[in-house]
């Protein structure tokens, strides 16, 4: 073990509180919370610094632990709310989007977004406000899309550790980018 | 064939950016957006929120408040180890 890397807690503070923060906020969106779970990352990581073999960095080995975490946060603030996710969240209502035939309600048609000057998707105007957008998402959907989009899982791994069957899994997923696309075309298009 | 409506179209534009869709479901979804606009606008716009959410950053930090607080507490953990 001596030839490999050996883990420096001492340090850990100063050398990765701030990027596994960074990290962290942008995935619950909330200061608070993110600060909790950079603790929780350090300190589990000092209870179990015994299992850290050195075979990665210290860095990533931190990151692995912060990445559960924030997938049992997910899990838990979705459960939370509702009993379980065969139990599709009655709030949304498909019908602000289509007809009875199932086409288009005309204020909820999408609209062009090139050529208005509006295409510079990386932005920061516009990342800011795809994460308002996200936020404002239901907590289903948030889960769901930011563990396939931000933790970026394989649906089954979702479907499995969400406790959610495949076919209600597509029918949240078609919900959240319903509501993000609309969300985002009101604020960056319109506005 | 008939026609599927832009309520099935979209829910199969978001299965398709997961490779989900079966031959005919994919062939329903093909002859749709030919004709629909719409949804040709709502595959690309959902296709770009996607790759957006991943390169979300952020630009914030801890304080040092914060900080001190977090490792206070990693000094309390390692203090009861070496009492231990």
């Amino acid at each position: 073990m001596s030839w490999k890397e050996k883990a420096a807690p001492q340090r850990w503070v100063e050398n990765f509180s701030d990027s596994l923060f960074r990290y962290a906020i942008v995935r619950v969106n909330d200061r608070e919370t993110a600060r909790d779970l950079v603790q929780d990352t350090l300190l589990s990581g000092l209870q179990n610094v015994s299992s850290f073999r050195g075979d990665s960095a210290e860095k990533t080995w931190l990151f692995t632990i912060l990445k559960n975490k924030i997938i049992d946060h997910y899990r838990r603030s979705s459960t939370d709310k509702i009993v379980s996710f065969e139990d599709l969240d009655e709030s949304f209502n498909l019908g602000d989007y289509f007809d009875k035939e199932g086409e288009w309600n005309e204020s909820a048609r999408p609209i062009s977004w090139t050529g208005s000057g509006h295409d510079d998707y990386g932005s920061k105007e516009f990342h800011e406000i795809l994460q308002r957008c996200l936020v404002r998402l239901t907590v289903q959907c948030r889960a769901v899309f930011s563990m396939k989009y931000l933790e970026e899982l394989e649906s089954d791994e979702i479907c499995k550790r969400l406790s959610v069957s495949a076919s209600n899994y597509w029918v949240i997923m078609h919900r959240a980018k319903l509501m993000l696309r609309r969300c985002i075309e009101k604020n960056w298009i319109e506005s | 064939m008939e026609i599927i409506p832009c309520t099935q179209a979209t829910y199969l534009i978001s299965k398709r950016e997961e490779r989900a869709l079966t031959l005919s479901e994919r062939i329903q979804l093909f002859v749709h957006l030919i004709i629909c606009e719409f949804c040709r606008r709502f595959l690309e716009q959902t296709k770009i929120i996607s790759k957006e959410a991943r390169r979300l950053v952020s630009e914030e930090s801890l304080t040092e408040e914060e900080k001190r607080k977090i490792q206070e507490e990693l000094d309390a953990i390692g203090l009861n180890r070496r009492n231990e």
